[in-house]
C-alpha cells in the first residue's frame, strides 16, 4: 500500500487531524517564536551597534594604510576611520583649551547619528554630515571658555580650522565619556595640516566597518589575520556594558519563552502520538491477522509518518511566518519591518529538528509499539496498547525534551532547572493524583446520590486523570513560571530606570567646587545624587613584569578609578573579599574588565598617577549592574593606598528638557565641568525592557494557544468512554443533571491539584532560574496558591463540561448501539 | 491437517492467574467444517486464537503439517496466517476507513498481490457475496448483514485452506444471520476449505460435520 493512500485514507476518515496539527502547532511555535526573537534581536543589537558607530571596530595604536585593509574586505563593506588624540587648541584672544580631538572621515558614522545644536545646550539637531574639511565642531563648553562664537576659527596644531558646528553627542562616544577634556571634531583629511600626529603620538585609531553578517566576519578574519596583534576588536559590551547587559538579559528571556515553547509542544505531542497508537491498536491488530509482518506494519507507519511529517512541516512554517508576520505588524514600533524581508535559515532549521525529535522522542515509541501489537485484540477488546508509562518511553521522552531545550536555549542550568521542576511535576503529580482518586475521594462520606455518581467516575477514571494532572500540571507550570519570570524580570528594570532617573553626569568637578556645584543645582530645583572622587591611572606593571611601550591593549593600560569604604551600591563581590584596614594596598577589579586584562586575584597592579607610582594588590572581582545608570567605575582603590594629589569628583543629576538651557550657566561657572548627557542610552534600555515585555506576550499568547490544545487532547481522549459510560448509566437511572455534576467535579478536582502542583514547580523553578540566569532574588508569591488553582479548577471544569457535554446527554440507546 | 495437542493457556487478569485452557488436544481435517460450542468464558475464542495462531499457548502446541506455532514468531505466524488462513468476528472488523472494496484487497495486497491485481480479486469476492453494487462503500454506510459480508469476502480473498469464524451471526438479527451463515457455510464447502466456527449458537452448531464442547476449559466431543 502506498503511504500516500493509506494517508488520504485515514486523513478522510479524521484520524490524523489532531497529530498532523499538534506536530504543526509545535513546528509553528518553536519556528515563529526563534523566527520573531531573531529578528527582534537584531532590531536590538542593531540599534546597539549605533553605540560603536559601526557594526565591526577594530582598534589599533597606529593609523592603518588604507592600501593594506582595503584589499582584504569582502563584498559590500562600508568603512569609515578615526582617529582620537589629546592637544590644545588656541582660539583668537589666545585663549588656549586642552581637548580631546576625533578626526573622522565623510563616511562617519557608520551606524547611529550625530547630533548637533545651533547654540550651546540648545535644541538637539540629528546631523548626518560631518565637518567640512577645513572646518571643526566644538563641545558646548569650549564656546564659553575660549570666549568663541560660530564663524570664527581656531588653530590645532599648524592649521587654522573655521569652526562651523557645536557637537552634542556622537553614537560611539562610550569609551571616552569620562574624558575630561572637551571634544573637537574635525575631518580626517586636516590632520597632516595640523602637523599634530606624528610617528611616535599617543593616538587612538580606530577602523569602522558595516555590512552583511558574513561580509563582516571574513573581513574581519582576514584584517585580525593580517594585522595580528596591532589591532583589536572592540565590542558594545566595552562601549557600552549597560546596554550589552540588557541585551544579554533580554535574549535569555526570549530563550526561557521559546524552551517554554518547546516543552509544552513536547507535552502535545506526546498526548497525541498515544491517543493514534490507542486508536490504531484495533487496526493493527487486523492487518496481523489478515498476515501482515511487524516489518510490514513498521514499513506502512514510518510512510504514514513520512506524509504526516512532510505536511506537518509544511503548514507549520506556513504557521510561523505567518505568527511573526502577525506579531512584527502587532509590535511594529518596536520591531522594524524592512521591505527587504529576509527569512534567516537558522529558526526553519530549529523547527525541522524539532520536528525530527519529537517524532523520534515522542511518536517514534508509540508506532514501534503498534508494530509489536498482539493480533489477539481482535478477539480480546480489553487488551490496551499502552499500560502506563513504560521505562522506555520516559527515558526517550525526557532525553528528547532535553535535547531540544538545551538545542534551544544552550543554557544547561536553565535546561537542567525546567526538567527538574518537570520531573517533579511527573512523580508528585502520578502519587497525589492517585492518592487522591483512589483513595480519599472515595473515603468521603456518600451524602447524596449525584456525589456518589461523582466521586464514582472520578476513581472509574482514576488512571486518566492521573495521567491528566500531571500534563495539566506541567503546562501550567510552564504558563506560571513564564509570567512570573517575566513580571519579575520587568519590575526589577523599571525600578532602576524610574522615570527620574540620572540623566546627566558630570566629571571634572572640581573638590573645591563640590558645594557651590550642589548649590547651584538646588537653586534651580535640581536634585544631584551624591558625588563619587575619581582620577585616573595608567597601568605601567603586572606582577613582575612592566608594561612598555605599546605593550598591552591600550584601553586597559589608562583608566579612571575611584576609591571607596564601602561596597558601592549596584556593586556585588565575585570573588575574594572586600577591603579591609591592613597593611596590604588593594585594589578591586570589575569581573569582565580583569577578565579582558588577565587580571588574576592576588595580582600586584602597579599604576602610575601623575608622577607618583602606587603597587596595589587585586583583592577581589565585583560585578557591577551597568542598567543601574550610576557611576560605577572598573576599578576601586581602597582610600587609604589614595596618594593625596588632584582629585576630581564625578556626580550625576536628572535634568528636564524643559531646563537644559541652565547647562549654559553652569559651565560658566564651573568651566572646566565636563557634562554628559545621557538620555539617549536611557531611552535606549527603556526601549529594550518595552520590547522585550510586549514579545514576551506575544510568545506568551502562543504558549497559551498550545496549552489549550493540551487540555482539549486529554479531555477528548476518554469521550468515547464517557459517552457509552454514561448511556449505560442512564440505563440504570442516573439522571443527566448528576452526570453533568459528576463531570464539573472531575475536571474541577484535576483542576485543582494540577494548579497546586503547577505553581508549587513554577514557584521553584523561577527561584532557581532567577538565582543562576538573571542574578536576582525571588521570594515567592504566596497568593498564587490560592488564585492559581482556583482558576484552574474553573477553567478545567468549563472545558471538561464543553467537551464532555454531548456524552451527558446522549440518548441511551444510541450509545449502546454503537458499543 | 491442523492439531492442536495438549493446549494449556493461562491468563494473567489483575492479581490472578486464571487457567482458560486445561490440555485441550484436537485435530482437524483438511476440508472438514467443525463447530466449537461453549458458554461464555468457557475459553472457546481463546482456543480459536490459539489454532489461528494469533496468541501462543503457555504449554502445548498447534501445528500444521511441519509448521509449529510454539516455535515460530510472531512473524512467522503473520505469514502463515496471510497464506492459510481466513478470519471472520462477531464485530465483523473492518476498517472503518477503507471502502469495502479497499476492506476486501487488504489481504490480497499483504500477501504481494499488486494493487489493481488486489481490486480485481476484491471486486470478484465481493460479486460472490452479492455486494457488487456497495464497492465504494463505507462500512459505516453498510448494513450489518452486508458488514459481515464484505468481511466474508475478505476472508476469502487469498483463498486460504482454514476459515476461522467467531460468533459470525453473534450480532445480526436471526434472519440476516441465517443468509449469512447459508453464504459462510455454501462458500466454505463449495472450495473445499476448513471451517472452525466458535459459537454458542447450537442450532447453528449443527451445520457442521463435527462439534466439540468446551466446559471449563476442557474439551468434549459432541457429535
Amino acid at each position: 500500500m502506498a503511504a500516500w493512500w493509506w494517508f488520504a485514507r485515514e486523513w478522510r476518515a479524521g484520524e490524523l487531524h489532531v497529530l498532523v496539527f499538534s506536530l504543526a502547532l509545535a513546528v509553528a511555535m518553536v519556528a515563529g517564536i526563534s523566527l520573531f526573537t531573531d529578528r527582534l534581536t537584531l532590531r536590538l543589537v542593531g540599534e546597539s551597534t549605533q553605540f560603536l558607530a559601526a557594526d565591526t571596530v577594530l582598534e589599533s595604536r597606529e593609523v592603518l594604510d588604507q592600501s593594506e585593509w582595503r584589499p582584504k574586505l569582502s563584498g559590500d563593506i562600508a568603512t569609515a576611520q578615526v582617529l582620537a588624540f589629546a592637544t590644545m587648541i588656541q582660539s583668537k584672544g589666545d585663549g588656549f583649551a586642552l581637548v580631546s580631538a576625533k578626526a573622522v572621515t565623510s563616511e562617519y558614522p557608520l551606524r547611529g547619528i550625530l547630533k548637533t545644536s545651533a547654540t550651546p545646550f540648545g535644541e538637539l539637531v540629528a546631523n548626518e554630515s560631518v565637518p567640512a574639511v577645513g572646518e571643526v565642531w566644538l563641545a558646548p563648553r569650549l564656546f564659553p571658555l575660549l570666549d568663541l562664537k560660530l564663524g570664527e576659527s581656531i588653530l590645532l596644531g599648524r592649521a587654522t580650522l573655521r569652526v562651523s558646528g557645536i557637537i552634542r553627542t556622537e553614537p560611539d562616544a562610550g569609551g571616552s565619556m569620562f574624558d575630561s577634556a572637551p571634544r573637537v571634531l574635525m575631518r580626517f583629511e586636516d590632520l597632516e595640516a595640523t602637523e599634530v600626529v606624528q610617528a611616535a603620538s599617543r593616538i587612538s585609531y580606530r577602523l569602522l566597518l558595516a555590512g552583511s553578517e558574513s561580509d563582516l566576519m571574513k573581513s574581519r578574519q582576514a584584517l585580525e589575520f593580517y594585522y595580528q596583534e596591532r589591532v583589536r576588536v572592540r565590542t558594545v559590551g566595552e562601549s557600552q556594558p549597560n546596554v550589552a547587559q540588557a541585551l544579554e538579559r533580554a535574549e535569555r528571556f526570549l530563550l526561557l519563552a521559546g524552551s517554554v515553547g518547546v516543552l509544552l509542544s513536547g507535552v502535545a505531542m506526546l498526548m497525541a502520538a498515544r491517543r493514534f497508537g490507542e486508536r490504531h491498536f484495533g487496526y493493527v491488530a487486523i492487518l496481523k491477522t489478515l498476515g501482515a509482518t511487524r516489518g510490514r506494519i513498521l514499513t506502512l507507519y514510518a510512510g504514514l509518518l513520512g506524509v504526516v511529517c512532510s505536511l506537518a512541516l509544511i503548514a507549520g512554517f506556513c504557521l510561523a511566518v505567518a505568527l511573526e508576520l502577525a506579531v512584527t505588524y502587532i509590535l511594529q514600533d518596536l520591531v522594524s519591518v524592512s521591505s527587504d524581508v529576509v527569512y534567516p535559515l537558522r529558526p526553519f532549521a530549529t523547527g525541522a529538528v524539532t520536528l525530527a525529535v519529537c517524532v523520534f522522542s515522542f511518536i517514534g515509541p508509540s508506532f514501534i509499539r503498534l508494530a509489536g501489537a498482539s493480533p489477539m485484540r481482535v478477539l480480546r477488546q480489553d487488551l490496551t496498547l499502552f499500560a502506563g508509562l513504560a521505562p522506555v518511553d520516559v527515558i526517550l521522552a525526557v532525553s528528547g525534551l532535553l535535547f531540544l531545550t538545551q538545542f534551544y536555549t544552550e543554557n544547561w542550568v536553565l535546561t537542567g532547572s525546567l526538567l527538574l521542576a518537570l520531573g517533579g511535576i511527573l512523580t508528585l503529580g502520578l502519587l497525589v493524583s492517585g492518592i487522591i482518586f483512589k483513595r480519599l475521594i472515595s473515603a468521603l462520606p456518600a451524602r447524596s446520590a449525584m456525589w456518589r455518581l461523582a466521586s464514582a467516575s472520578v476513581r472509574r477514571h482514576a488512571r486518566t486523570n492521573g495521567f491528566n494532572v500531571v500534563m495539566f500540571g506541567s503546562a501550567i507550570m510552564l504558563m506560571v513560571l513564564l509570567v512570573l519570570v517575566r513580571t519579575s524580570l520587568i519590575d526589577q528594570w523599571q525600578q532602576q530606570l524610574p522615570d527620574d532617573a540620572p540623566n546627566h553626569f558630570v566629571v571634572n568637578l572640581q573638590e573645591s567646587e563640590v558645594a557651590a556645584f550642589r548649590q547651584f543645582l538646588q537653586a534651580e530645583g535640581v536634585v544631584s545624587q551624591a558625588s563619587y572622587p575619581m582620577s585616573r591611572a595608567r597601568l605601567i606593571g603586572v606582577n613582575a613584569k612592566s608594561l612598555v611601550g605599546q605593550e598591552g591593549p591600550d584601553r586597559q593600560r589608562e583608566t579612571n578609578f575611584s576609591w571607596t569604604d564601602k561596597l558601592p551600591a549596584a556593586n556585588t563581590l565575585r570573588a575574594g573579599r572586600w577591603f579591609n584596614d591592613d597593611e596590604i594596598a588593594e585594589v578591586s577589579v570589575e569581573e569582565e574588565y580583569a577578565q579582558r586584562s588577565g587580571i588574576q586575584l592576588g595580582d600586584l597592579l602597579r599604576y602610575r598617577i601623575g608622577s607618583q607610582e602606587l603597587a596595589l594588590v587585586v583583592t577581589s572581582f565585583r560585578e557591577v549592574d551597568w542598567q543601574s545608570m550610576r557611576p560605577n567605575f572598573f576599578v576601586l582603590i581602597e582610600p587609604s593606598a589614595v596618594p593625596p594629589g588632584a582629585t576630581t569628583y564625578l556626580s550625576s543629576f536628572y535634568l528636564p528638557e524643559s531646563k537644559k538651557v541652565i547647562l549654559n550657566e553652569l559651565i560658566s561657572q564651573f568651566p572646566t565641568l565636563t557634562i554628559l548627557e545621557i538620555d539617549l542610552i536611557i531611552r535606549q534600555l527603556r526601549g529594550i525592557v518595552a520590547s522585550v515585555s510586549k514579545a514576551v506576550e506575544a510568545v506568551l499568547l502562543l504558549i497559551v494557544v498550545a496549552g489549550v490544545l493540551v487540555l482539549i487532547m486529554g479531555v477528548t481522549g476518554t469521550l468515547t468512554e464517557r459517552t457509552h459510560e454514561n448511556a449505560v448509566l442512564k440505563v440504570f437511572g442516573a439522571r443527566a443533571s448528576g452526570l453533568a455534576a459528576a463531570v464539573w467535579f472531575e475536571f474541577a478536582t484535576i483542576g485543582c491539584i494540577a494548579g497546586l502542583l503547577g505553581v508549587g514547580a513554577a514557584e521553584l523553578a523561577t527561584w532557581g532560574i532567577y538565582h543562576t540566569m538573571f542574578d536576582g532574588n525571588y521570594s515567592g508569591i504566596w497568593w498564587l496558591w490560592v488564585l492559581v488553582p482556583l482558576v484552574s479548577s474553573f477553567i478545567m471544569a468549563w472545558v471538561g463540561w464543553l467537551t464532555c457535554r454531548r456524552s451527558v446527554r446522549v440518548e441511551p440507546i444510541h450509545a449502546l448501539r454503537e458499543a | 491437517m491442523l492439531v492442536a495437542d495438549k493446549l494449556f493457556k493461562t491468563v494473567a487478569l489483575g492479581e490472578q492467574n486464571i487457567q482458560i485452557l486445561k490440555g485441550i488436544s484436537l485435530e482437524i481435517k483438511r476440508g472438514e467444517s467443525i463447530a466449537i460450542l461453549g458458554a461464555s468464558g468457557s475459553g472457546k475464542s481463546t482456543l480459536l486464537g490459539l489454532l489461528a495462531g494469533l496468541d501462543t499457548a503457555t504449554s502445548g502446541d498447534v501445528r500444521h503439517n511441519d509448521f509449529s506455532m510454539r516455535s515460530a514468531d510472531e512473524d512467522e505466524r503473520a505469514v502463515w496466517r496471510g497464506k492459510e488462513v481466513g478470519f471472520i468476528f462477531q464485530s465483523f472488523q473492518l476498517l472503518p476507513s477503507l471502502t469495502a472494496l479497499d476492506n476486501v484487497a487488504l489481504p490480497a495486497q499483504l500477501s504481494g498481490a499488486t494493487a489493481s491485481e488486489a481490486r480485481s480479486l476484491a471486486m470478484h469476492e465481493l460479486k460472490q457475496v452479492g455486494l457488487e453494487q456497495r464497492l465504494q462503500h463505507f462500512p459505516k454506510q453498510l448494513s450489518g448483514g452486508e458488514q459481515q459480508r464484505v468481511a466474508i469476502a475478505r476472508a476469502f480473498v487469498t483463498e486460504p485452506n482454514w476459515l476461522f469464524a467467531d460468533e459470525p451471526t453473534g450480532n445480526l438479527d436471526e434472519v440476516t444471520g441465517a443468509h449469512v451463515a447459508d453464504l459462510l457455510f455454501s462458500m466454505t464447502e463449495s472450495q473445499g476449505k476448513s471451517l472452525i466456527l466458535v459459537t454458542h449458537d447450537a442450532v447453528l452448531a449443527q451445520r457442521c460435520q463435527r462439534v466439540v464442547k468446551i466446559y471449563n476449559g476442557v474439551l468434549e466431543v459432541v457429535a
